[in-house]
């Protein structure tokens, strides 16, 4: 399958604990700024590959149109333990609902869903990282967050001709407000490097239970 | 009288964290199941005197457990333990019947406060 | 050993960013020279005083929304020019303005954390983008103009041949999987060359400009017109039915020959033969409309010029 990549069982679960504890934090931190309860998923975790990049994404989000942001993510920037990115995805959205969600009174263009959509991505990013950076005794920087697209169709999410990595860990966190249709997805993907270093922390929190 | 406790999560490590700083020699009987649906069947054929509930979990999450408990009136006492620490959260478990809410992850102090609370030790 | 660096404090009035810190009240607790010089607000001003008080025109609901998650969160929001163009009305101090009334900026919202751990102040930095967002939106412009020419016709500045193809191949995709019709007309100069030949070939040039004005100041909006060959043009009628379409026809005929085409004070008289069908199925295919709306209008002219025939009524 993947060289090297594999999790085993014990490292898988508690990566998911971890990430559950990281996403609980960003469900509370999006609770506080819609004002409304946030339903979360149980994270999903796997291993993709550069090559089977469109489907696997095809297969874990679904959606016909979506909008991307991204943020870059790392603990140092020369010379990381832990760099990646995270991508935030909002599927089918409906920018009235949404605006209406975070109390906008401002005209809903174009470029303000934009600024919906990098708002509620940079909260969703920080607060998840932040949660799983404490667990692991790291501390991450994010660069700011940019737009991939918008309303666009999910092949054309990650251009595959500049991918950094052969293999990713992809971490899946859902976050919804039912009343609201409102949908996004957390993408967070680290190279093999990154992955690798966060097996040898995962070991040695196992290690210490 | 023996004390039987039964911890409910589909994370190992979370199983294994709050297990290992449950108070020593407190309970005679400790049962570790990973999603609601197993959790149910337990209670259905063993007396359980606390349980230790998480909300997100696969096949049946904690509040539908919550909920099929008190339809039931099964009446058991249930901490939630939970990484969903929404305060919107923390008031559906006490409404569904919940005793107290202890957010992930779990400190000794934080358990020991919450069992002291409730007169559980 | 080099001692403790004994100026700490002036180095924020050395960074080419804006820097100002507000509590949670908005009062300003910090206000650099950046800013300083870019308002009528000094340090020794505005330090104490409510940030909404002295700028009126800060968009406070959206300002407001950005601290609360810094505050609340302690995480650092963000604001960029693409979304926001400014948040100060500040000048941009360029000599030539390139349109711009004032600085872009890009902008940090960052917590400081007091003694107990809780954020007690945001750090904001605005940083002056203009001539990225200058260049940037120039280059956008740019390409979107090289995008409009490569599709359009020179002489007659409607769309050229392939442009349209393109086009009427969508609309009849989108007609079929929605079910709804549409109609195709096409149209031929009549008796041209005869044109060309009696008054040169800058007054054909004239006859084709016009022909075309003509017709794009009465179709709808959602009509597309496209030069197809040299004396030709074909018209697509999204959401028409063969009815209407037979209406636009004629419509358009008396639109086009009715009133002559003034050329060097010449005045040439001009009219078109047409031809026109319309979707028949949910399968259409626009190749086969295409043909079809050719066959009309051959038929057109062979039954005397100067009308409208309608594929329906062909013997074919």
């Amino acid at each position: 399958m993947n060289s090297g990549l594999n999790f085993t069982e014990d490292q898988r679960d508690y990566l998911q604990e971890i990430c559950n504890i990281g996403m609980g934090q960003a469900g509370q931190s999006l609770s506080v700024l819609f004002e409304q309860y946030v339903t979360l998923s149980v994270p999903s975790i796997e291993i993709i590959s550069a090559i089977n990049l469109v489907p696997t994404l095809k297969r874990l989000i679904p959606a016909e149109k979506i909008s991307a942001v991204r943020q870059g993510f790392y603990t140092h920037v020369t010379d990381p333990n832990i760099c990646g990115e995270s991508i935030t995805i909002f599927s089918n959205t409906d920018f009235e609902q949404l605006a209406q969600l975070i109390d906008l009174d401002e005209e809903v263009t174009f470029e303000v869903e934009q600024e919906i959509l990098l708002e509620i991505s940079n909260i969703i990013n920080g607060a998840c990282l932040s949660g799983i950076a404490e667990q692991i005794s790291e501390r991450f920087f994010s660069t700011p967050p940019s737009i991939i697209g918008q309303s666009i169709i999910i092949d054309n999410l990650l251009n595959k001709e500049h991918l950094m990595w052969d293999h990713a860990l992809s971490i899946k966190i859902q976050y919804s407000v039912d009343k609201y249709s409102f949908q996004c997805d957390l993408l967070l993907l680290m190279p093999d490097s990154s992955v690798k270093y966060l097996q040898n922390v995962l070991n040695r929190l196992a290690g210490e239970l | 009288m023996t004390i039987s406790i039964l911890i409910c999560d589909d994370s190992n490590m979370a199983r294994k964290q709050l297990k290992r700083i449950l108070p020593q020699g407190w309970a005679d009987n400790l049962l570790l199941v990973k999603n609601g649906q197993e959790a149910l069947d337990v209670l259905c054929t063993v007396k359980i005197d606390l349980l230790f509930l998480d909300l997100t979990m696969p096949v049946l999450d904690g509040f539908s457990v919550l909920k099929i408990m008190q339809a039931q009136a099964m009446n058991i006492n249930t901490i939630v333990i939970s990484a969903d620490i929404q305060s919107e959260a923390k008031k559906m478990v006490e409404a569904a019947g919940a005793l107290d809410f202890i957010r992930k992850p779990i400190s000794e102090d934080a358990l020991i406060q919450v069992l002291n609370k409730h007169n559980l030790l | 050993m080099i001692n403790k660096f004994p100026y700490p404090n002036n180095v924020i009035d050395c960074v080419d960013s804006g820097v100002f810190v507000i509590d949670k009240n908005f009062t300003v607790h910090l206000w650099n020279d950046y800013m300083t010089i870019r308002c009528q607000f000094s340090s020794d001003d505005i330090v104490g005083l409510n940030l909404f008080d002295c700028f009126p025109e800060l968009p406070q609901k959206w300002f407001k929304r950005k601290i609360k998650s810094v505050f609340l969160l302690n995480s650092p929001s963000y604001s960029a020019w693409e979304q926001r163009a400014y948040i100060f009305q500040f000048p941009h101090g360029r000599s030539v303005t390139g349109g711009v009334d004032f600085m872009y900026q890009n902008c940090c919202f960052t917590p400081i954390l007091g003694q107990d751990n809780n954020v007690e102040y945001a750090c904001i930095t605005i940083k002056d983008v203009t001539d990225i967002a200058i260049a940037t939106i120039k280059l956008k412009n740019t390409v979107m103009e090289l995008e409009r020419i490569s599709s359009i016709d020179g002489l007659t500045q409607v769309y050229n041949r392939s442009h349209w193809e393109k086009c009427f191949k969508n609309e009849v995709d989108r007609a079929n999987r929605y079910e709804h019709p549409v109609s195709l007309l096409m149209f031929d100069m009549d008796f041209f060359k005869k044109i060309n030949d009696k008054y040169g070939h800058l007054c054909g040039d004239e006859v084709l400009r016009q022909t075309a004005k003509r017709c794009t100041e009465s179709l709808r909006s959602v009509d597309v017109i496209g030069r197809y060959g040299g004396e030709e043009f074909c018209i697509f009628l999204p959401e028409t039915d063969l009815a209407d379409a037979a209406h636009i026809a004629e419509k358009l005929r008396h639109i086009i020959s009715d009133t002559p085409v003034y050329y060097n004070s010449v005045a040439v008289s001009i009219s078109v033969s047409i031809g026109f069908t319309s979707s028949h199925s949910t399968k259409n295919n626009h190749e086969k409309l295409i043909n079809e709306a050719d066959t009309a209008l051959y038929a057109a002219k062979y039954n005397g010029r100067a009308q409208c025939v309608s594929f329906f009524d062909c013997d074919v």
